[in-house]
């Protein structure tokens, strides 16, 4: 009974290509409630950096938000200081992948040393403002809010000794100068988000 | 019988092949003629959607393939976790060719499909004629698949 449930839950979030935010685009959804510890609700209006703000849809087991995970913290313990925003967003329903309780982002934060906020997007009305289909997926937003950047961390998941292009980094950089950013969009392999 | 019972042969469950494969490359086997439709489905063996959805690709090749169906499973599985994919295909029965993504992911994904942005699972629906009919990320079930691929398998060639 549980597994066919599953499997209906499943089915149901089979869909097709979404629209994603096109660079350019307004930042959206500012005044969506995002929960971190303790239940405490913020909003990217509230979290939004003077230089940049950078959005990460991320999750607590999908393995190739783990294989970039310690160079996405590196960012977002480093970038704030600079004036771009970091904020990560777990949008998974908890009751497809339970890994992605609040509970256990807020541990994992904790575990893995995020000096930035790790927040839940409980209604997911943010990751489908954003047109998020998978994590990690990023999305980086000037000083004026209009989307910039659009995709993966780098082009090497598995061996960051290996990577060949930093497009988050480039990107990240392109806007604290000012300049444009070098490669826009990219795309690499992750795992759906488990939208309810 | 005596000889196989004498020489102690064990019957071998019959092994999916493993095919390292470009977006192009893979391009070609779904172009290549002999089938009625062809169903792309790139998977992992670490993603929890795709292993849900899984047997019911086995179940509808099974049910399909006289009628021209002709499935092409592509793992996106790290070349490394090979035994990894091998374990799965035997577990999940399947005992004919199958694909390994072998570039980077976004020469893959782009080549491929360039709406897709790289969510697993992904699953493409081409016509016998190599045309794509459908594409979409995320899980489905048996009836959906059988749903989106009855139509161009009734199709007249």
């Amino acid at each position: 009974m549980k597994q066919s449930l599953l499997i209906a839950v499943l089915a149901a979030c089979a869909v097709s290509a979404q629209a994603a935010l096109k660079i350019g685009d307004p930042m959206p959804a500012t005044d969506v409630k995002l929960t971190g510890e303790g239940g405490k609700e913020t909003t990217l209006a509230e979290l939004k950096g003077k230089k940049g703000t950078l959005i990460v849809i991320t999750c607590n087991a999908c393995p190739f938000a783990l294989a970039w995970e310690r160079r996405i913290v590196d960012i977002g313990n480093t970038y704030p200081e600079k004036g771009i925003a970091v904020v990560a967003v777990n949008a998974n329903d908890p009751k497809i992948a339970a890994s992605d309780s609040l509970e256990k982002t807020v541990a994992r934060a904790k575990k893995e040393f995020y000096k930035f906020p790790y927040l839940v997007d409980s209604t997911q009305k943010l990751a489908k403002a954003l047109g998020a289909t998978k994590t990690p997926e990023c999305f980086l937003f000037d000083a004026k809010g209009k989307l910039v950047y659009h995709g993966t961390v780098d082009d090497n998941h598995k061996e960051p000794s290996k990577v060949k292009n930093n497009y988050l980094r480039d990107a990240l950089d392109a806007v604290l100068f000012g300049k444009e950013v070098p490669v826009a969009e990219t795309k690499a392999m992750g795992c759906s988000i488990k939208y309810r | 019988m005596m000889v196989c019972l004498l020489a102690g042969c064990a019957r071998e469950a019959p092994e999916a092949t493993i095919k390292r494969v470009t977006a192009a490359q893979l391009l070609d086997v779904v172009r290549a003629p002999g089938a009625q439709a062809v169903l792309v489905n790139v998977y992992a063996t670490w993603c929890g959607p795709c292993r849900e959805e899984f047997p019911d690709l086995v179940k509808l090749e099974r049910n399909y393939r006289v009628k021209g169906l002709r499935l092409l499973f592509v793992s996106a599985d790290d070349e490394e976790n090979m035994a990894a994919v091998k374990r799965f295909l035997a577990k999940q029965g399947v005992d004919y060719p199958t694909y390994l993504k072998a570039e980077q992911d976004m020469e893959f994904i782009n080549g491929l499909e360039p709406r897709w942005d790289g969510a697993l699972p992904a699953t493409l629906l081409y016509d016998g004629a190599g045309r794509q009919r459908d594409f979409w990320t995320g899980a489905a079930d048996y009836k959906t698949f059988e749903q989106k691929l009855k139509p161009i398998l009734e199709e007249k060639p």
